[in-house]
């Protein structure tokens, strides 16, 4: 079992927004939660983003290229990671809509997002 | 103070608590690890601790709130699950570190424990006690570590116990050196030491297959249910030595480690689930007429997680979970009297109900601050009776009832049972003082010394037990 301390404070640091935000129901909370969600998202997404074949460009050298595919084929892949990531990026996306339309989350897009953060800050099982 | 509180606040105690000890032992190794070297991992331990602490406390009020026992919302469990996953995992994560500190001995009244609890079969040139990781606590034997560890060396060649006579240990996570409840684990582990050394398991299974199966059995199989009878034989050792607080160790662990998951913990073809372990200590207190109330509202905080959780899983793996559950129980039922006729047959003190109800009265002595190692042969009525009866004005007759104070050991079964429900009685108190209070380090301080008090009460008990034992002895 693998547990990152420092994205588990990043995503308290969301949660603690959220729960404020719910409360007040105030304008500058619900921006403090949505730009920590998107620093924990980014956070996880960095962490555990691991590079794959369509990220190897087709203008590199072939033996830079095979290399790259090498390091692609060994790299092992906890269980549930493919779908941890899936989660953080959609309600990434979501996030950076919401604050792109520079509009209040609605409360079942907060409770949506802090369930995203809640199951992706889950330990990954060996 | 609400009488019973939420699931949630008995989580909370158990993550919060872990991660004071951790900051409190830590912060008290400077004397013993100077060295820069270490003061870099004890400085980097206390940092990410502090940062942690802060956290919490930044959520006093909520804290609060869920101590009161009042109603949360979906934010707040939300919230508050965040917080307790991050505490979990952030105490898990830094115990491994305490691995690159110089640490200190087990502490003597260890050994004491040991050998009242597991005489007359505990010997200290044949069993080693030891402070480790959190994760090797859980092994028995050097053996079991180096195959947990998955070490190359003993893949292809187990040691047969003739050849390393000196592998048995009993090992206790670095953190609770000093917590003797956690202590009561130990019991479970003495139990492997039993079986590896006189094969218990191996006739216990012999005679369920030849019983139930006639025989007819691949071998992986025969494998596979001794490795779950070692743990049946583990389980029902410590039961019998200490009651049902023995399982409480795993529960507090299975809360921690349940923090950082959203799966329920599973039977890993060894352990049962640990709602099925508790499943089964009920079942014994049941037989044996103990009525464990004053330890369920932890059990059930376990069972109800667990439940949660596997609510949540695909219908097949729920009829999965079942499945294995029922067959782990049946075959509980088809070798535990055998395995009991082998416990009874050496000579321990078996832990009874009578055991447990002394364990709550001693409790309250707990809870007013006397320690419980020992107690007096009459009780305070027959005392007082005796003695206030008038027999004329020659007060020289009294000498001879002094003997009516004279105070015995308490079973050490009973002091540690006595702990924990004091404990677990304790909670929302201690929780809710903490975070009452008007700053961080206050509110530290405030439960570390509260922990504190309660280990050396029961330190203190312990301690009492051989000395009496000693001067009573024939």
């Amino acid at each position: 079992m693998h547990y990152d301390i420092r994205l588990g404070f990043l995503a308290a640091d969301a949660m603690s927004e959220f729960s404020k935000a719910t409360a007040t129901k105030k304008k500058e909370r619900y921006a403090n939660f949505l730009e920590r969600s998107a620093e924990y998202f980014k956070a996880v997404r960095t962490t555990y983003g691991r590079p794959a074949e369509a990220d190897i460009k087709t203008n590199v050298p072939s033996h830079v290229a095979e290399f790259m595919r090498a390091i692609v084929s060994t790299q092992r892949v906890p269980p549930g990671l493919n779908a941890k990531l899936e989660a953080v990026t959609s309600h990434e996306r979501l996030v950076q809509a919401i604050r792109d339309e520079r509009r209040q989350p609605s409360d079942d897009e907060c409770l949506k997002i802090a369930k995203a953060i809640y199951k992706t800050s889950a330990a990954d099982l060996a | 103070m609400p009488e019973t509180i939420s699931n949630h606040a008995r989580l909370g105690a158990v993550s919060i608590e872990y991660l004071v000890r951790l900051k409190y032992v830590v912060g008290q190794s400077t004397t013993w690890s100077r060295g820069t070297e270490y003061q870099a991992i004890r400085g980097k331990i206390l940092d990410v601790c502090q940062e942690c602490w802060s956290k919490l406390f930044n959520e006093a009020a909520l804290f609060r709130r869920i101590y009161q026992g009042k109603t949360l919302s979906e934010a707040d469990i939300l919230h508050l699950r965040t917080l307790l996953r991050t505490t979990s995992g952030t105490f898990i994560a830094l115990h491994e570190l305490l691995l690159f500190l110089p640490r200190e001995s087990i502490r003597r009244e260890l050994r004491d424990y040991c050998e009242c609890l597991f005489r007359p079969e505990f010997k200290t040139t044949k069993i080693s006690l030891m402070l480790t990781s959190l994760f090797a606590a859980f092994e028995y034997s050097l053996d079991e570590v180096m195959r947990f560890l998955e070490a190359d060396v003993f893949k292809s060649k187990v040691p047969k116990r003739q050849v390393l006579p000196f592998g048995n240990v009993l090992e206790l996570a670095i953190v609770d050196r000093s917590n003797p409840l956690a202590w009561a684990v130990l019991a479970h582990e003495f139990g492997h030491y039993l079986d590896h050394t006189s094969d218990i398991t191996k006739r216990a299974v012999d005679q369920f297959v030849k019983k139930r199966l006639r025989g007819k059995v691949p071998e992986s199989f025969i494998t596979a249910w001794k490795r779950l009878c070692s743990e049946i034989v583990a389980d029902l050792t410590g039961y019998y030595l200490l009651g049902p607080c023995s399982i409480l160790p795993l529960v507090n662990m299975s809360l921690l480690v349940g923090c950082l998951r959203d799966l329920p913990i599973e039977y890993d073809r060894e352990h049962g689930a640990p709602t099925t372990r508790v499943l089964m200590i009920r079942k014994l207190c049941e037989h044996d007429g103990i009525d464990a109330g004053r330890i369920n509202p932890l059990l059930d905080t376990l069972i109800e997680e667990e439940t949660r959780k596997a609510g949540e899983l695909p219908q097949k793996e729920q009829q999965n979970r079942t499945t294995i559950e029922d067959f782990l129980t049946d075959f509980f039922d088809a070798v535990r009297p055998g395995i009991l006729r082998e416990l009874k047959a050496r000579k321990f003190r078996q832990f009874t109900a009578r055991d447990y109800k002394n364990a709550e009265s001693l409790a309250q002595n707990l809870a007013n601050g006397l320690p419980v190692g020992s107690c007096r042969s009459h009780s305070d009525d027959e005392v007082r009776e005796k003695l206030l009866t008038p027999r004329g004005d020659d007060w020289t007759w009294a000498r001879k009832e002094y003997h009516l104070l004279t105070e015995h050991a308490v079973g050490v079964g009973e002091v540690i049972s006595a702990g924990w429900i004091d404990r677990i009685d304790l909670t929302a108190d201690l929780f809710l003082r903490a975070f009452s209070e008007p700053d961080q380090e206050k509110a530290f301080s405030y439960i570390a010394k509260r922990l504190e008090e309660h280990d050396d009460l029961i330190l203190k008990s312990i301690d009492m037990i051989p000395i009496l034992e000693a001067q009573n002895a024939p």
